[in-house]
C-alpha cells in the first residue's frame, strides 16, 4: 500500500481557529485522539552482515549472491502504535465509580477478592502511581511501518510506501524481539482528526513523556498525567498532515487521483495553511 | 481449547500420499463408525528462516554454528479468526531485556520445556504401540514462541517481514493443505489432507493428519469459567473445582489425552509418521488462562470485538508447525 | 439628523445681470403675438395643452412599438446598436491616431526622437521628419460686444452644465437612498433567516451571492447540492428565495394500502401551515420538505428495484409492493395540490393508520440513513483503488415490508393455536393457556432521548424480527415453542419458523427444525397437540389407578398403539374384539372414532387392520357451534366409557 501526504506547519495561535475551519470543509467534529507510539529498530547480531565469503558447496551461487544481496538490504525502523483514551492518563478523573468504589470498599488492593471484581480489574495495584483506569494488558496495538519517501518523483506530494497490521493486545515487545526489532523508546501524539472524502487530516503534535528512571528500556504499564507530557516542540505548535491510502501504488492512474484529491484540498486550505511536501530526508526510518 | 495431537507422513516427491491408505484404515479399524464427511478444511504455512543462517558455514574454530532461526506463519481455516506466526526466541536479548515480571508470553516458554520431556517419557509405551516416532522436538532448535495475530494482519505482516526485513528474514517455502477432509470417529474428529508445497517449486510434502479429543476434558471447565466464575463439574465425573486445579492437573490432563490420541493413532498402524503432541509450550495458553481466573485477573486475551477468543488454537498450530517445519 | 449640513449643489442664479429686461420682454411679446390684446391665460394654456397633445401621442406611440417588438427584432436592433457603439468607437479611434499624428508630426521638428515614437509607420513613410511647423500667430482683437457674447455664452454653458451636474448628482443620491433601504431590509431579512437557525453562506459557484443550506448534508450528491438556494433581492429589497432550475411544486410521496382491488387507506398530504405561507422561511421549510420527499421517492425506487425477487414492481412513478394476505402498499410521489388527491375512497381507520405507519417509518429510516452516512463519512477512509465503491440501496422498504409479514404471518399462527387451543378445551382438555411475546427483539432503551439510544432502536428495527409462542402441554414438564423470525434484508428471505418441544413422553420424536410455510408450522403444531392428547389418554389410566385400591383386578386401559396416527389400542383377551379409538385433530375438530378390529399385530393400518364384520363404529365429535355451549360429555368421559365397556 501507499501513502501520499502533504504537511503544513500550524502555529499555536493558529491552532483554534484551525479547528474551526477543517471542521467547516469537513463538516464534521474533530475526533480528539491520543496515541502511544513505540518506536522499534530492527537489529541484527553484529558481525554478520560481513558475508563470509568461503567454502560454497551447499548453496549455489546464484542462490548465494541472492542472500548475500538480502543480508545487504535495507532495514528500518517501524513503530507500534495504540490509541488510549484521555480517561487513561493518571488523574484524568477515573470515571468507573465501580473501580472507585471495590477501591474504597478494599483496604488492602494488593490482594483484591477475586468475586467483587473479576470483570474488569483496571487498577494495578502500585499505589505510589496514581491511579487511572488504564489497563496496560488490553492495550491494542497496530504495527505501522513507513518506508522513506520515493526519491525523485515529479509530483509535489511526498508518497511512501506503508504496511498496517494489528497486534494482539497487551505486551507487544516479546513478539517484536523474536520478530527481530527491539525497543527504543515511545512518545505520545496528541490531535485531532478530520475526514475529507479520502483524505485523513491530522492536526496532531508529539508529547514527550516525563522521564523516570528505569522506564526507558520498556513501553510504559502506566500512564502520566497529561499535564506532566510536555511537547516536543517547545512553542507547542502542531502539524497539520494529510494523507491518503493508495490501495496499488503502481497504478499510476489511481496514485494521480489520489495526488489531485491532495493538491484540491491544498487549493481549498490554501488562505489558511500552507500544505506542501515534506523534505525525504527528514521522514527516512532506515536504520543506519 | 481442545487437545489435539498430528501426525505427518512424508511421501515422495513424485509418488502417491498416504491419503488413500489412511482413510481406508480409519473405516477397516472403526467398522462400527459411519466415516461421514463432515465439511472441508484448508492450511497454510509460510516458513521463513533468518537470513544469516543461509550462508554457508566456514566452519572456522572460533565460530560456532548458530541455532536456526525460524518464523513460521500458519493459517488454519478451523480458526478463521487469526493466523498463528511462530518464531524462534531471540538468542540474545537485544538491547533491554524486556521485564519478565508480568504473565507474557516471555515467560511462557521456559515452563513447558521440562514438562514436554517428561510426558514424552511418561507416554513413551503409548509412542510405542503406535509405531510413530517421538517428539520431533530437535534439541538444536532455539525455543519458540507464538503469537496470533488478526487474520486481517496475517498476510498484512508476512508482506512486511519479505520486503522490510530481508537481512534478517527470507521466504523459504510455503506448503498448504488445500481440499482437507474431516470426520467425526467416536469421541475424536479427524481432519486429514495432503500437504503440497508451493514455493519455491511445487511438490508434494506428505499427508498430515489431526486427531482432535472432543470428549470430556477438565480443559473445558476452564473455557466455560472465563465467563461465569462458577466452579463448573465437567461431565466427565471428574469432580474437578477450580480453585483445586493446579498446572500439573493440566500437564496430566494433556499427557492423558496424548495417551488417547496415541492409541487412537495406534490402531490405524500407519508406519513412518512424525509425531507432534506434547510439543514444547503446548498448553502454555491453559495454564496463563488457569493462573488468570485464579488471581481474577484479567489478562492478555479478553475478547475482542471480531475475535472471541485470539488465542484459540494455539496448542493445534504449534503441532503443525512442529511437524511441518521442513529443513530448507 | 440635525446636525447634518447640506452643500447646495445648484448654481447660484444671480437676478441682477439678467439681460431680458422688462422693455426686451414687452418686445418680445409684441414680436410672437402682436401685441398683448390677444394673449391672456386661457389661450396660454390651450396652446400649451396643444403642445403636449402633439408631443404627448408620438411619444406613447413609440412605447407601443418597443414594446411590440419580438425577440429576432429586438435582438436584430440590438446588434444594430452594437454595430453603432462599434463604429462611433472606431471612429473616434481613427480621429485620435490622427491627432496623435499630426502632433507628434509637429512635436517632431523639435524632439525628433521623442515624436518618432508615436507616429504612426503610415505617417513616416508619407512625411519626412520635421516637414511642419508652426508659429504663434496672433489674432486681431475683438470688440467688446463679441467678447461679451463669448462670456454670457460661456456663462450659460457653465450654468447648463452645473445644473444637469447637479441633477445627476440629487438622481444618485434618491436612487442611493432607496438602495439603502432594500439593502436594509434584505440584509435584516437574511438575519432573520440566520437567526432561526439557518445556514448561511455564500454560494460556491457564485461567490457574490449568498445562499441558505436547508438540505441534508448526507443525503445523496444530487440530493446534498439540491439543498442549497441562493437569497437573491428584489426590487424593493425584498428577499427571493432562488432555487434554480428545480421545479418549486410541492409534492410527497404518499402510501396507499390496497387490499383486493380496493383501495382502503392512504396518507394525506402534508398540511400547509396556514398562516404567512409566503413568507420565507415557509418557503425554505417547503424547499427542505420537497427535496426530502424527492430523494426519498429516488432512494425508494432504487430499493425497489433490487427487491424485485420479493414481488416488488416499479414503474415510472408508482412502486407495488405487495405485503402478505392480499394486502399491497403503493408509493407514488405526487403534487401537494393536486386536486385529484382528495377524492374520497372508502377507507377503513386501520388501514389509514397502516399507512401512516408505513409513511413515517420511510421518512424515519432514510433520517437513519442520513445518520449512518454521517458514521460511514467520518471514519478512517479506506485505500483508493481503482473500482469504485458499490453505493448500497437504504433499507427503507424492507423493515416495513419485514414488519408487514411479520405482523400477518404472527396473528395467522396466534389465532391458529388459539383456536386449537380452545377445540381441545371445549373438549375437556385442560389444556394450559400459551402466551405470544410479539417482536421479542425489539426492546425501548431505557434512555429515550440520547442520540445513541434512538439510533440504536432504530437499527434494531432492521434486524430479523423475532416472535415467540409458547405453551405448555397437557403432559407434565412438556412444552412447546414456535420462534419465528422475519428477515428482509439479508437472504434468507421471509419468515422462518423453528418449532421446539419437550416431549418427554414420546421420546423418539425429533424436531421438526427450521420450517418455512405456515402450513408446515400449523400441521407440526396440530400433531405435537395430537400426540399430547394420545398421551394424555393412555396415562389417564395410571392417575386413575393410583386412587383405586391397589387389589382391584387390573383395568383395561388404551394403549397408544400408532400415537402419531393418533391411534390407540383397548387389547382385550378375545381377538375379534379389539377396539380401536383413533383421534383426529384439526383446528376446530376434534372427532375420536372407536370401532372394533381383529388384527393388532401393528402392520394393519387402514383399510387392512381387518374390521370385524360387525362393525361398531361409535364417535364422539366437539359440537362447534355458538349457541349450544358444550352440551355434550367431554371427551375424556367418552374414552373413558368406551373403556369400560
Amino acid at each position: 500500500m501507499h501513502e501520499l501526504l502533504l504537511f503544513a506547519s500550524v502555529p499555536t495561535h493558529q491552532h483554534a481557529e484551525l479547528l474551526q475551519q477543517l471542521a467547516g470543509l469537513t463538516a464534521m467534529q474533530p475526533r480528539h485522539c491520543f496515541e502511544r507510539r513505540l518506536i522499534f529498530k530492527a537489529y541484527r547480531k553484529p558481525g554478520v552482515a560481513n558475508a563470509r565469503v568461503g567454502a560454497s558447496q551447499d548453496l549455489q551461487s546464484g542462490d548465494l549472491q541472492r542472500v548475500n544481496k538480502m543480508l545487504n538490504g535495507g532495514m528500518f525502523y517501524t513503530q507500534v502504535v495504540g490509541p488510549i483514551q484521555s480517561a487513561d492518563f493518571a488523574d484524568a478523573g477515573v470515571t468507573d465509580a465501580a473501580a472507585n468504589a471495590s477501591a474504597n470498599a478494599n483496604p488492602n488492593p494488593v490482594n483484591p477478592d477475586p468475586d467483587t471484581d473479576t470483570k474488569m480489574d483496571g487498577m494495578d495495584s502500585e499505589s505510589s502511581i496514581p491511579r487511572s483506569a488504564y489497563d496496560f494488558d488490553q492495550q491494542s496495538w497496530q504495527l505501522e511501518f513507513r518506508d522513506i519517501p520515493e526519491a525523485g518523483t515529479r509530483s509535489a506530494v511526498t508518497s511512501r510506501v506503508m504496511a498496517t497490521a494489528a497486534l494482539p493486545r497487551g505486551d507487544i515487545v516479546p513478539s517484536m524481539n523474536a520478530w527481530g526489532y527491539s525497543f527504543v523508546t515511545e512518545y505520545l501524539v496528541e490531535g485531532d482528526m478530520f475526514i475529507h472524502n479520502d483524505i485523513v487530516l491530522n492536526l496532531h503534535r508529539v508529547l514527550h513523556y516525563p522521564t523516570n528512571p528505569g522506564e526507558e528500556n520498556q513501553p510504559r504499564r502506566q500512564m502520566p498525567t497529561l499535564q506532566q507530557m510536555a511537547p516536543l516542540e517547545k512553542s507547542g505548535s502542531y502539524v497539520l498532515q494529510a494523507s491518503m491510502m493508495v490501495q496499488d501504488g503502481s497504478n499510476q492512474e489511481t496514485m494521480k487521483t489520489a495526488s489531485q484529491h491532495l493538491f484540491g484540498l491544498r487549493e481549498q486550505l490554501k488562505s489558511a495553511v500552507r500544505l506542501e511536501m515534506a523534505d525525504r530526508l527528514s521522514l527516512d526510518t532506515r536504520v543506519k | 481449547m481442545p487437545i489435539t495431537g498430528v501426525y505427518f507422513i512424508p511421501a515422495h516427491p513424485n509418488a502417491s500420499t498416504a491419503l488413500g491408505n489412511i482413510t481406508e484404515r480409519l473405516r477397516s479399524s472403526f467398522p462400527d463408525e459411519d466415516l461421514i464427511q463432515l465439511g472441508r478444511w484448508t492450511l497454510e504455512q509460510k516458513l521463513m528462516r533468518d537470513t544469516p543462517g543461509l550462508l554457508p558455514t566456514s566452519s572456522g574454530p572460533n565460530q560456532r554454528p548458530s541455532k536456526p532461526r525460524y518464523m513460521q506463519f500458519l493459517s488454519l481455516s478451523h480458526y478463521y479468526n487469526h493466523g498463528f506466526i511462530y518464531t524462534s526466541e531471540p538468542a540474545e536479548k537485544p538491547f533491554h531485556p524486556p521485564n519478565a515480571a508480568s504473565p507474557s508470553p516471555a515467560a511462557t516458554p521456559a515452563t513447558p520445556r521440562p514438562q514436554g520431556a517428561g510426558a514424552g517419557a511418561g507416554a513413551g509405551a503409548g509412542a510405542a504401540t503406535a509405531g510413530s516416532v517421538n517428539d520431533s522436538t530437535t534439541s538444536n532448535i532455539s525455543p519458540m514462541l507464538m503469537t496470533t495475530v488478526p487474520h486481517s494482519s496475517y498476510s498484512t505482516l508476512f508482506q512486511h517481514f519479505t520486503y522490510a526485513c530481508q537481512p534478517f528474514w527470507c521466504h523459504r517455502l510455503t506448503v498448504v493443505v488445500q481440499n482437507g477432509v474431516f470426520y467425526d470417529i467416536g469421541d475424536f474428529r479427524v481432519r486429514l489432507g495432503d500437504v503440497r508445497q508451493t514455493y519455491p517449486t511445487n511438490r508434494v510434502r506428505g499427508t498430515v493428519v489431526e486427531i482432535e479429543w472432543r470428549g470430556p476434558s477438565v480443559i473445558d471447565s476452564l473455557d466455560g469459567a472465563v465467563t461465569s466464575d462458577v466452579n463448573e463439574e465437567t461431565d466427565s465425573g471428574v469432580d474437578v473445582s477450580l480453585s483445586a486445579l493446579e498446572e500439573s492437573d493440566i500437564d496430566a490432563e494433556f499427557a492423558a489425552t496424548a495417551l488417547l490420541i496415541r492409541e487412537f493413532w495406534g490402531r490405524l498402524g500407519v508406519e513412518g509418521a512424525r509425531e507432534a503432541i506434547l510439543v514444547p509450550g503446548v498448553g502454555s495458553e491453559v495454564k496463563e488462562r488457569l493462573v488468570k481466573l485464579k488471581g481474577a485477573r484479567n489478562g492478555l486475551s479478553g475478547p475482542t470485538e471480531d475475535d472471541p477468543d485470539p488465542q484459540a488454537g494455539a496448542d493445534v498450530a504449534r503441532q503443525y508447525l512442529e511437524v511441518l517445519r521442513f529443513n530448507r | 439628523m440635525a446636525d447634518s449640513f447640506t452643500l447646495p449643489l445648484r448654481p447660484n442664479l444671480e437676478k441682477s445681470d439678467r439681460p431680458d429686461t422688462l422693455p426686451v420682454e414687452i418686445a418680445q411679446i409684441n414680436e410672437q403675438w402682436g401685441g398683448f390684446r390677444d394673449v391672456n391665460e386661457e389661450v396660454l394654456l390651450a396652446k400649451l395643452a396643444e403642445e403636449e397633445e402633439r408631443g404627448g401621442p408620438l411619444d406613447s406611440d413609440e412605447d407601443g412599438e418597443k414594446k411590440e417588438m419580438d425577440t429576432t427584432e429586438r435582438r436584430e436592433e440590438l446588434y444594430k446598436r452594437r454595430a453603432e457603439i462599434t463604429q462611433f468607437a472606431m471612429a473616434s479611434h481613427m480621429e485620435t491616431m490622427f491627432a496623435l499624428d499630426f502632433i507628434s508630426l509637429l512635436l517632431s521638428k523639435h524632439a525628433p526622437r521623442q515624436a518618432e515614437t508615436s507616429m504612426s509607420a503610415f505617417l513616416k513613410q508619407v512625411a519626412p521628419i520635421g516637414s511642419l511647423n508652426s508659429e504663434v500667430v496672433h489674432p486681431p482683437p475683438k470688440p467688446d460686444s463679441v467678447n461679451k457674447d463669448i462670456s454670457t455664452v460661456s456663462r450659460g454653458w457653465r450654468i447648463q452644465n452645473f445644473n444637469s451636474a447637479a441633477n445627476k448628482l440629487l438622481g444618485a443620491a434618491s436612487r442611493l437612498e432607496k438602495e439603502v433601504e432594500a439593502e436594509t431590509k434584505y440584509w435584516n431579512s437574511v438575519l432573520a433567516i440566520k437567526d432561526k437557525g439557518w445556514k448561511v453562506c455564500r454560494l460556491p459557484r457564485e461567490r457574490q451571492s449568498l445562499g441558505v443550506q436547508y438540505g441534508f448534508m448526507e443525503a445523496t450528491p444530487a440530493f446534498r447540492d439540491r439543498g442549497l438556494a441562493s437569497l437573491r433581492r428584489g426590487n424593493d429589497g425584498s428577499l427571493v428565495l432562488d432555487q434554480g432550475l428545480v421545479p418549486s411544486g410541492l409534492r410527497f410521496v404518499r402510501v396507499r394500502v390496497k387490499r383486493g382491488s380496493r383501495i382502503t387507506g392512504c396518507t394525506k398530504p402534508p398540511g400547509v401551515s396556514s398562516n404567512d405561507a409566503e413568507s420565507i422561511e415557509q418557503r425554505i421549510l417547503q424547499a427542505r420538505d420537497s427535496v426530502f420527499e424527492d430523494e426519498l421517492f429516488h432512494e425508494l425506487v432504487r430499493e425497489a428495484r433490487a427487491m424485485a425477487s420479493c414481488g416488488v414492481t416499479t414503474r415510472q412513478n408508482l412502486i407495488q409492493i405487495p405485503a402478505a394476505d392480499g394486502l399491497e402498499i403503493l408509493l407514488d410521489l405526487v403534487d401537494i395540490n393536486d386536486e385529484s388527491l382528495l377524492a374520497e375512497q372508502e377507507s377503513s381507520q386501520d388501514d389509514v393508520v397502516l399507512a401512516n405507519g408505513v409513511a413515517h417509518s420511510i421518512r424515519i429510516l432514510l433520517s437513519f440513513a442520513h445518520r449512518q452516512n454521517l458514521h460511514r463519512r467520518t471514519q478512517v477512509p479506506l485505500p483508493l483503488t481503482p473500482k469504485r465503491r458499490p453505493n448500497p440501496e437504504y433499507h427503507l422498504l424492507r423493515p416495513a415490508l419485514a414488519y408487514l409479514q411479520h405482523i400477518s404471518e404472527a396473528r395467522y399462527l396466534e389465532s391458529f393455536v388459539h383456536d386449537i387451543v380452545s377445540t381441545l378445551r371445549s373438549s375437556g382438555f385442560q389444556i394450559p393457556e400459551f402466551t405470544a411475546q410479539m417482536f421479542s427483539n425489539w426492546k425501548l432503551p431505557h434512555q429515550h432521548s440520547s442520540p445513541s439510544a434512538l439510533e440504536g432502536l432504530v437499527a434494531s428495527s432492521l434486524k430479523p424480527i423475532e416472535s415467540v409462542f409458547q405453551g405448555n402441554l397437557l403432559a407434565p414438564n412438556s412444552s412447546f415453542t414456535v420462534r419465528m423470525r422475519t428477515n428482509m434484508s439479508f437472504p434468507p428471505f421471509g419468515t422462518h419458523y423453528d418449532v421446539s418441544f419437550n416431549l418427554p413422553s414420546v421420546p423418539d420424536l425429533k424436531s421438526p427444525g427450521n420450517l418455512s410455510l405456515r402450513e408446515e408450522v400449523e400441521a407440526a403444531v396440530s400433531h405435537l397437540l395430537l400426540l399430547d392428547v394420545v398421551m394424555k389418554i393412555a396415562s389417564t389410566q395410571t392417575d386413575e389407578e393410583k386412587k383405586t385400591e391397589p387389589d382391584t383386578p387390573v383395568k383395561r386401559w388404551w394403549d397408544p398403539i400408532y400415537p402419531h396416527m393418533g391411534e390407540l389400542l383397548l387389547a382385550y383377551d378375545h381377538p375379534e374384539k379389539h377396539k380401536k379409538l383413533r383421534i383426529v385433530l384439526s383446528r376446530d375438530q376434534l372427532s375420536l372414532e372407536t370401532c372394533l378390529v381383529r388384527c393388532i399385530d401393528g402392520i394393519g393400518i387402514g383399510a387392512a387392520e381387518g374390521r370385524s364384520q360387525h362393525t361398531e363404529t361409535k364417535t364422539w365429535k366437539l359440537q362447534q357451534s355458538p349457541g349450544i355451549p358444550n352440551q355434550q360429555s367431554s371427551a375424556m368421559d367418552f374414552v373413558t366409557a368406551e373403556a369400560s365397556t
